[in-house]
């Protein structure tokens, strides 16, 4: 098990960034997900011990965060969301450096920072200095000093922000080729949708500092029960009211779709059946998935509503 | 035709052993990191003074058997006041290398995050001050401790007859001492400015008001000796008269002064302690 949280509270002052926040974080690639200001990265440096606790406790690796934080920080790999480098060094000297203040020796750590910096694609800029870098080899910067001693547990607080498009996709794919080549399980704080539908098994979905779901990618994406996307050429009305007939639920899709919902122990060939038989061309026939995007507006909008 | 090498990420295999002179890694790296060419000159500038007390000790113990040298080397007096008047020339030097090596020390780290990448590993508080304290104080004792010392050791290798060192062993006590004192007064005074302001070089110009300000203050009324108090260079004078025995400069009590020079130090602590967090939240 990599975190249990319980009731774990932060805050800063009357702000109360992470509110009870209840959850256990199994082993793998999670998704930290939620809005700006949801509490995700307030969450992370908890975990590390960064800022003090206000009620809870917590335990990461089976590690107390109140009693063991450097026992933590040692198995964890921490990528911070803002930019951090270490000034004059080079980019070999910093990763090493942050080996070695990890625990690494001298050597084994210049070793690994040469392979952390390939990895990362920063083998041509190892021995530039740091200050140097643009926005996307900073990124890569701090995943290398985040990886250099091979954590049981990787933090990264949105890895992608600040990258072009093309930066992006070489961060996803730099982060599934860690998660699937590696063995530490790693949690990704993010708001951006896609990085998580990209490189998660598992989501928590987090607003104003408490969890609204927590589930697995597949779970979050599961179909409705019978429910699907059809599209006709010809008479709708018609065509919608021999479905209602017929026991589905009718209700307007989008671009001129219909989304119907099949009743109990229904199939496809009652959609087939009332084409046939109101006369529509049947032009579109799939199985409606909701979206992480869809499941994410529905629970913050919610969430919000409930707060009003 | 397949690629003889894939990029995969590889886990290591080696082990993580927690050091506990983390403090050692930071001195050494920022040690490495200021060796540059402000402090190479400010370090060459600053053997000038050495190698002239070197040549007065050579000519006080050399030349005192040509006679017509003999009146000026009878004026070459090496005593505990040598070296005393050794440590006080070379504050110019101890303000520069405190400049160079101390003023960015903590801003930089700040001003570049660099904090939250300390403390997201099993760094303390006290290794991460503790390996910036000595980055200045090894700076700091190239300029005092070690020249004081090796001109100690110059001056028993050239007395002959053993009553130098028989009469002044405690000497390199009082250089450790007075070193140890000025470097951390003053090195905690500049990493604190470098801490408070998270710029170099507004650390650098408090620091320079903080030396001079109140030692002009000082100067303009003579009157009032508890002002030398307040002056940085009036309490580092009269600690360095009372270490090495010297008539005291000043008319205020020498350890009340040291009392005043720990307080300082613990004032630097106290605002290092506030200032260097792993994270800084805007209210």
């Amino acid at each position: 098990m990599s975190v249990t949280l319980n009731d774990f509270t932060i805050s800063y002052g009357d702000l109360t960034a992470v509110d009870c926040f209840s959850a256990v974080l199994t082993s793998g690639t999670i998704g930290l997900l939620g809005p700006n200001g949801a509490g995700k990265s307030s969450l992370i440096k908890g975990l590390l011990g960064l800022v003090p606790l206000s009620g809870g406790s917590a335990t990461v690796l089976d590690m107390d965060v109140a009693t063991d934080p450097k026992g933590i920080r040692q198995n964890i790999g921490y990528m911070p969301e803002d930019d951090c480098l270490i000034p004059g060094l080079t980019g070999i000297g910093m990763v090493q450096y942050a080996g070695e203040l990890s625990g690494m020796g001298q050597i084994d750590a210049m070793q690994r920072a040469h392979e952390v910096l390939f990895l990362t694609g920063l083998e041509e800029a190892r021995y530039r200095n740091v200050e140097t870098y643009s926005a996307g080899m900073k990124q890569r910067i701090k995943l290398a000093q985040a990886l250099v001693h091979d954590p049981r547990l990787l933090l990264l607080d949105e890895p992608t922000s600040g990258m072009d498009p093309q930066g992006r996709q070489e961060m996803l794919d730099l982060i599934q080729n860690i998660s699937s080549h590696g063995t530490m399980s790693i949690i990704l704080a993010t708001h951006i949708l896609v990085d998580v539908e990209r490189t998660c098994e598992q989501v928590l979905i987090m607003n104003r500092g408490r969890v609204l779901r927590q589930d697995g990618i597949e779970e979050l994406h599961g179909t409705y029960g019978g429910a699907y996307q059809v599209r006709v050429e010809g008479d709708r009305e018609r065509f919608q009211a021999d479905l209602d007939s017929r026991g589905c639920k009718v209700s307007p899709g989008s671009r001129q779709s219909l989304e119907v919902t099949l009743p109990q122990g229904g199939d496809t060939d009652l959609i087939l059946e009332s084409s046939r038989a109101t006369g529509v061309q049947l032009r579109k026939l799939v199985s409606s998935v909701q979206s992480l995007e869809d499941v994410f507006m529905k629970l913050i909008v919610e969430d919000d509503e409930a707060d009003l | 035709m397949k690629p003889i090498y894939e990029e995969v990420y590889r886990p290591w295999h080696g082990r993580l052993v927690p050091d506990p002179r983390t403090w050692l890694i930071i001195a050494r790296t920022g040690i490495r990191l200021q060796w540059k060419r402000a402090m190479i000159y400010t370090l060459l500038f600053s053997t000038i003074p050495f190698l002239v007390r070197a040549g007065q000790i050579y000519a006080a113990t050399r030349l005192a058997d040509f006679p017509e040298l003999a009146q000026m080397v009878q004026e070459l007096k090496i005593d505990a006041a040598f070296f005393s008047g050794f440590l006080q020339g070379q504050a110019f030097f101890v303000f520069l290398v405190l400049i160079i090596a101390g003023a960015g020390q903590i801003a930089n780290d700040r001003k570049f995050r660099a904090l939250s990448i300390y403390f997201s590993r099993p760094v303390l508080f006290r290794d991460y001050i503790s390996g910036k304290f000595l980055i200045v104080g090894w700076y700091g004792s190239l300029i005092t401790l070690v020249p004081g010392l090796l001109l100690f050791l110059f001056m028993v290798l050239l007395s002959t007859d053993g009553t130098f060192f028989s009469d002044h062993w405690w000497v390199p006590l009082a250089l450790l001492g007075q070193s140890a004192i000025i470097l951390l007064s003053l090195g905690g005074v500049i990493l604190a400015l470098s801490a408070l302001t998270g710029r170099a070089r507004s650390a650098a110009i408090l620091f320079f008001g903080l030396l001079t300000i109140p030692e002009m203050i000082r100067g303009i009324l003579p009157g009032l000796p508890s002002l030398g108090f307040v002056s940085l260079q009036a309490l580092l004078k009269q600690s360095n008269a009372l270490l090495f025995g010297q008539e005291l400069p000043f008319a205020f009590s020498a350890w009340a002064g040291l009392v005043v020079l720990a307080v300082i130090t613990g004032l630097s602590l106290l605002a290092l302690w506030q200032r260097v967090r792993p994270t800084e939240v805007v209210r």
